[in-house]
């Protein structure tokens, strides 16, 4: 066969592609929103161009802003979509079958989106990518991301094409879960390897990296439910999702409650700190715990079992306690600053390390959102997603 | 504080004042150096790109020299690579700097670069204080200084108006190395008896008292002391070679016991093994009773009064009589009895290996002179003079002397501020001059010529300082930045700095005494600027005839003399008797001199080690070992020069002086007498305001230089923790400190380093020339709001007796 | 192989400071208030005057610890980080990529960014200036006023660190995190 009939028959392009949208009331919220996001996220790369480093709010005590945070959520929502569909397609999950090829896609544009974000947090990229091949250190946990989210992503793509093309996508399917269950462990460890940070090491940053990663990848599948899938045949999955919802959710909060209380037991320093200035902090009990955990978890408990209205809208919030879930554990693994003395005469002692992103830096993380819908819209246009 | 932006600044290397009509500022080539590596790039004129420049790994000059940045002279080794001064290293063999170089030190490259120097002469064209100056070269400066301009008057037309009185030309000095070339050219030669320095705002009642008493103020042997009683002196934060280096090695239980006391927590006292917090002022009564414990309960060393002291049965029943007991002192000093009966047992009981630290910058308050009187009698009653362990005099190696052929002008009258304090030596009190200058009695000071001195920033009040600058029909003032005086000045000389000149060799004496030369590293890099010992050879070419003119035209005695010479005979008088101002000037350079100075003492082979490594003293090659990297042997313990008095110690009398009664004759004191009425109380409200050092800065010389404001990039107001919560005021709040001759606006520091009664802030900023980028109107200038308080023995400025109020802004 | 180390003896240090600049001179590192390789910590005393606490009083001289185990090098993808010879941690500024995971995971706070290179960069002990050109001490030792430092080679018995390591008592920071630092202070 030619090279054409291979291309048509493993990537499921559309036959007529069209970039142009029906224009109704959602799509057009939806062009809108992403064209202003995008044009904050130039507004960013713009500042980023000029300024360089210095348009940041990061700082020696506090080298991890806000563009972590955000290409960390982006790498969760992506790395949590992958799997579920994964192992929807893996372990035969009917339910989820009718948005696998979508949730795929997404995961891995949510993916590039998250790359658009850490582009500009990493100060030499090409040098990035020229080192962790040539002398790549098996030591280091973002070495091992370097290994990883290639593998996902080819990994995926080859998931989807076969899958599309009707074959047996299984063994693509079970190492795309594998990898991408790698990815995410592997970003969470970045923190729990940290042995300087008593808050911070130990077992509990991999394993809600990972729970809450799929959490959102949960969200993203409502919401993917909800727009995309015009008829009936998602019904079974959403009841799927919500059973998901229920047991992850209540996972996340009795790991949360257990993380709460071993820090404040015995009012430990390098972790009270921590728990007084992140924990009881609105971004925290409203946003990632209220928004990301249980309005989710009270939608999927007591709300109609059919229905994907109110829990797309939950999950909605949820990502948005996804995001501040991530600004959280970004925040707190740097709030206890490691030099307590005062090394100036005219200098308050240092505290708790105050951080708040500039403008650059916020524009460049939202802005992304533009971009994965921009990424979005054109997967939905150019790919036979159905 | 933007250091990022003077950075940039400093790469475009402008002068910020107003230079009519002259070249482009200066020769700096604008390379945007931000984003290159730190590698020094010589550029034209031989600036470095970026502020600190990364020492390389190959073949540099290294030549030795010693710092300038304040008055210990530390011995220091430059690196130069290509051109460009890259590092200050401490040239090991300095017995008195012990191998060390300070952070003021390593930052001299800073002020050498520093592009806000003077690189040219100036003459002012504006109003005196505007900024506005011409570029002139140096003939220009010489002669406007002779004729004067449009804008102001020359020596000419000055000593013809005040009939040759050579005083009518006041002039004044910083310390330096070449202090004495420029002190003793105005002196000597020029002829004018209006010589002010730093001595009667710095250290001038610690030198009386000491020397009164003990016949010098002497060093210490910190090596050996035991027990060592710093009173106010911050040694850890006004460094003073070696003491500062040998005390601190040994404090902590690790040998000696210090006692720092000072009403505010200095690096010194969390060094010393016990601080004692005091009332401002009231030193004088804790030593008073310190000496009352010693002389009651027989504690004094009996054989050493016995063979040594004059006066000791007056003094006793003085002290006695006076019932300067420590409950006494307690109520005055804030210090408990108990605690001034211990220190006082304690050091006895070590002496002779105990000193009470004779102290540097003095003047606390008008009794300042009796407090060093009484450190001084309450040492010796230790026995620990001129001793191991104690107050020691010391060898000094000579030098060569170099003579001067002094002409005598008797038209030249007596310094204007002989009778503003008792004893008024040949360094004045600046204030007393200050206060004659603006009276004009007894007879107007027309002129004045300044040497490395900022009296508009040194003087306590300093709007009084200005007055009488505008007094001045002369304002010449030798400098190497443009300061605020540079700034009042009417003509300006650039000297270069001390990296770019050789200066007067000069020999440290000491237990380990040695001979220490400064010789310049690189050639001066404004290639218009001069060591001042050619500037004053300049300006003596320049004015000497005339000056000559105008003395035979007023002086009787020199008509009489030359009444009816040829003019062959006439120049012969001119030269024989040191008319001709050029004469002690005759050598090319320094180091012709110094040759000279050396080489007629210590031979040619002493010179050549000399020049070769910054340092030398006899026997130096057996003497001086390396031990370890951190420690050299400079003299072996046996020929440490310990006791050189042999009993005779260096007063008229050979014996140490309890009572001064020539002073009797001046109505004051011959004994420390606590007086009550001279004792500035501090009002219910009001703060006493203190001033003092911090390790990074010297004075103004200081003010702007990046790399030490890196470090503290302002001034803070130390004020109580808990005065400032109840007037809610908050770390880095602007707070407004005023006294009744000024105000200041500074941040506030709420700590409980300071005692509610108190308010601090570091001298050193508040710098109003706009030429210096990185000073001007950075902190405050605490001269600002220091009032002018005279004492009455050498008319000292006491420095500690002003009260302020403070509230937030 | 020579493994260096340096030993503090801290109660001589007066917080001059000199150390700090000579470093910024020899190293030719930026002025700034951060971008500092070695400090000196001091603590603001508790208590109130004139009570204050003199345990607080102590001037706590600090720098990158050439750590033996050291968490920089651990997790530095690219191996920008490594051990060069003498044990010393170099950043190769070729290869940093400015991830600042090393900034995160050393615990002495000994790191900063180079704004010219926008790598990070970090007490070297003078191993590519003074130690290059054959000289034993490192800038911060030969200017202090008061020697509180002491540089030199741990493998060696006979050397001046040794010595005074066998001799006194001495304590390192964080020495419960397993990195093994080798900053000694005296007691």
């Amino acid at each position: 066969m030619a090279l054409k009939d291979y291309i048509k028959t493993y990537l499921p392009l559309r036959d007529k592609i069209s970039l142009k949208p029906e224009l109704n009331g959602v799509n057009l919220l939806f062009i809108v929103a992403s064209l202003i996001l995008i044009g904050v996220y130039l507004y960013g790369v713009v500042g980023f161009l000029l300024h360089g480093h210095h348009a940041y709010n990061v700082s020696r005590e506090h080298p991890w802003g806000f563009l972590v945070s955000a290409y960390e959520f982006f790498v969760a929502l992506s790395m949590g979509t992958i799997a579920i569909a994964a192992s929807a397609v893996f372990f035969d999950i009917k339910a989820l079958k009718p948005i696998v090829k979508r949730a795929l896609i997404f995961g891995l544009l949510a993916l590039m989106a998250g790359f658009a974000v850490f582009l500009f947090e990493i100060g030499h990229p090409i040098t990035m990518i020229i080192y962790t091949a040539l002398s790549g250190h098996p030591t280091s946990a973002l070495f091992w991301l370097g290994v990883f989210y290639p593998l996902t992503m080819l990994f995926t793509f080859l998931t989807f094409i076969f899958y599309s093309a009707g074959k047996n996508a299984k063994i693509f399917a079970m190492l795309t879960l594998i990898f991408a269950n790698s990815s995410i462990l592997t970003a969470g460890s970045i923190f729990g390897l940290l042995n300087n940070n008593p808050f911070a090491s130990g077992v509990f940053y991999p394993i809600e990296f990972l729970l809450s990663g799929i959490l959102g990848g949960i969200f993203l599948f409502a919401i993917i439910a909800k727009f995309f899938i015009k008829d009936d045949s998602f019904k079974e999955g959403v009841l799927y999702l919500k059973e998901a919802t229920i047991v992850i959710a209540s996972l996340l909060l009795i790991m949360y409650l257990i993380k709460f209380l071993t820090a404040i037991y015995g009012n430990m320093p390098g972790k009270i700190e921590v728990v007084e200035t992140i924990f009881y902090s609105p971004r925290f009990w409203l946003f990632e715990l209220t928004f990301g955990i249980i309005i989710p978890l009270v939608v999927a408990i007591w709300g109609r079992k059919d229905q994907i209205g109110m829990f797309c809208m939950a999950s909605v919030l949820g990502l948005i306690g996804l995001m501040a879930a991530r600004i959280n554990v970004v925040e707190a693994v740097q709030v206890v600053p490691k030099q307590l003395m005062k090394i100036r005469e005219y200098q308050l002692p240092p505290s708790i390390t105050h951080y708040s992103p500039s403008l650059v830096e916020w524009s460049i993380g939202i802005g992304a959102i533009g971009i994965f819908m921009a990424l979005l819209f054109l997967a939905e246009r150019t790919l036979k997603l159905d | 504080m933007e250091v990022e932006v003077s950075r940039r600044k400093f790469l475009r290397g402008s002068v910020k004042m107003t230079i009519l009509g002259g070249v482009a500022a200066s020769t700096t080539e604008t390379i945007l150096a931000s984003h290159s590596n730190s590698e020094h790039k010589p550029t034209a004129s031989n600036i470095p790109s970026s502020i600190t420049t990364k020492t390389g790994t190959g073949k540099a000059k290294e030549v030795p020299t010693l710092c300038e940045i304040c008055v210990n002279k530390c011995a220091a080794i430059a690196r130069i690579e290509d051109g460009i001064v890259t590092k200050l290293d401490p040239n090991p063999l300095f017995p008195k700097s012990k191998n060390m170089l300070c952070a003021r030190g390593n930052a001299g490259i800073q002020q050498l670069y520093d592009p806000d120097r003077l690189k040219y002469p100036l003459i002012r064209v504006g109003k005196r204080g505007e900024g506005k100056f011409k570029r002139v070269t140096w003939e220009e400066a010489y002669d406007a200084i002779l004729n004067g301009t449009k804008d102001f008057k020359g020596l000419k037309q000055i000593l013809d108006e005040e009939k040759n009185n050579r005083s009518t030309v006041g002039y004044c000095a910083g310390e330096g190395m070449a202090e004495h070339t420029f002190q003793n050219w105005m002196k000597c030669k020029f002829g004018s008896l209006n010589f002010v320095n730093h001595g009667t705002i710095c250290l001038t009642t610690t030198i009386g008292g000491y020397t009164l008493t003990i016949g010098s103020y002497g060093a210490v042997d910190f090596e050996n002391a035991k027990y060592v009683i710093m009173g106010g002196a911050n040694r850890a934060e006004a460094i003073v070679t070696p003491d500062t280096m040998d005390i601190f090695k040994r404090t902590k239980g690790r040998g000696a016991k210090l006692v720092c006391i000072d009403p505010r927590f200095t690096h010194t006292a969390a060094k010393a093994d016990l601080w004692i917090p005091i009332k401002v002022g009231t030193d004088l009564a804790f030593v008073l009773a310190l000496t009352y414990v010693a002389l009651t309960e027989e504690l004094y060393n009996k054989d050493f009064v016995a063979k040594y002291v004059n006066g000791f049965e007056e003094y006793k029943n003085h002290i006695i009589s006076n019932k300067y007991t420590p409950e006494w002192a307690e109520k005055i000093t804030g210090v408990k009895a108990d605690t001034i009966r211990k220190v006082a047992r304690d050091f006895m009981k070590a002496a002779p290996q105990a000193i009470y630290y004779q102290g540097r910058r003095s003047t606390f308050s008008q009794q300042d002179f009796q407090l060093r009187r009484a450190q001084a009698i309450f040492s010796a009653l230790g026995g620990g003079i001129d001793t191991k362990g104690g107050i020691i005099f010391g060898k000094k190696l000579p030098l060569g002397k170099h003579g001067t052929n002094i002409p005598v002008y008797s038209t030249t009258k007596d310094r204007v501020d002989y009778d503003k304090a008792a004893i008024v030596g040949s360094t004045g009190t600046w204030l007393g001059f200050r206060d004659a200058v603006l009276e004009g009695k007894p007879y107007p000071v027309r002129s004045m010529f300044i040497y490395k001195h900022n009296p508009m920033l040194n003087l306590p009040n300093i709007d009084k300082t200005r007055k009488m600058f505008e007094k001045f029909d002369l304002v010449v003032a030798i400098d190497i930045m443009p300061g605020d005086t540079v700034m009042m000045s009417d003509v300006v000389l650039p000297e270069c700095t001390y990296l770019e000149r050789e200066d007067p060799v000069k020999s440290y004496g000491g237990t380990m005494p040695s001979i220490a030369l400064r010789q310049k590293v690189i050639d001066p890099i404004y290639p218009e600027t001069k060591p001042v010992y050619n500037i004053i050879k300049g300006l003596a070419e320049k004015i000497s005839k005339p000056m000559w003119e105008i003395a035979k035209k007023y002086d009787p005695v020199i008509q009489k003399d030359i009444e009816g010479m040829t003019p062959e005979q006439e120049e012969e008088y001119y030269r024989k008797n040191g008319h001709d101002l050029t004469d002690w000037l005759k050598a090319e350079s320094q180091e012709e001199v110094n040759e000279h100075m050396v080489v007629s003492k210590w031979g040619k082979e002493a010179w050549e080690i000399l020049r070769e490594k910054g340092v030398f003293y006899p026997n130096m090659d057996k003497y001086f070992k390396k031990i370890n990297d951190n420690e050299y042997q400079y003299y072996p313990e046996d020929k440490k020069f310990y006791t050189t008095k042999n009993g005779k110690f260096p007063t008229p009398s050979g014996k140490i002086e309890f009572v001064l009664p020539n002073m009797a004759t001046k109505g004051l004191d011959p004994m420390p007498t606590w007086r009550d009425e001279l004792y500035v109380k501090v009002p219910k409200g009001k703060f006493k305001f203190i001033t003092g050092r911090h390790a990074q800065f010297t004075q103004n010389n200081t003010q702007n230089n990046p790399v030490l404001l890196d470090i503290i990039p302002e001034n803070y107001l130390w004020i109580n923790s808990r005065v400032a919560k109840e007037k809610g005021i908050k770390f880095g709040d602007l707070v407004e400190v005023s006294s009744e001759v000024g105000k200041v606006r500074i941040k506030a520091y709420p700590t409980e380093k300071i005692g509610p009664e108190n308010l601090f802030f570091v001298h050193g900023f508040g710098a109003h020339s706009e030429a210096l980028t990185l000073a001007y109107n950075n902190g405050a200038a605490d001269n600002e709001i220091i009032k002018d308080v005279i004492e009455p023995y050498f008319g000292a400025a006491a420095m500690h007796t002003t009260i302020v109020d403070v509230r937030k802004v | 192989m020579a493994r260096y180390g340096m030993a503090l003896d801290y109660k001589n240090c007066i917080n001059c400071k000199a150390c700090e600049v000579a470093c910024k001179e020899e190293n030719g590192v930026l002025l700034g208030a951060d971008k500092h390789r070695i400090w000196v910590g001091q603590n603001e005393l508790s208590g109130e005057w004139p009570m204050l606490n003199m345990s607080d009083a102590s001037f706590l001289p600090s720098q990158c610890q050439h750590c033996e185990e050291a968490p920089c090098q651990e997790v530095c993808p690219t191996n920008a980080t490594y051990f060069a010879d003498g044990g010393i941690v170099m950043v190769d500024s070729d290869k940093c990529i400015l991830c600042s995971y090393c900034m995160n995971a050393c615990p002495y706070d000994a790191r900063y960014v180079d704004d010219r290179t926008m790598t990070v960069d970090k007490c070297t002990f003078c191993s590519d200036t003074r130690l290059a050109r054959g000289e034993t001490t490192t800038a911060c030792q030969a200017t202090c006023p008061t020697k509180v430092r002491i540089f030199g080679d741990l493998d060696d018995p006979n050397s001046e660190i040794s010595k005074v390591l066998r001799e006194r008592e001495h304590f390192s920071l964080k020495s419960h995190l397993g990195t093994k630092p080798k900053l000694f202070y005296l007691i």
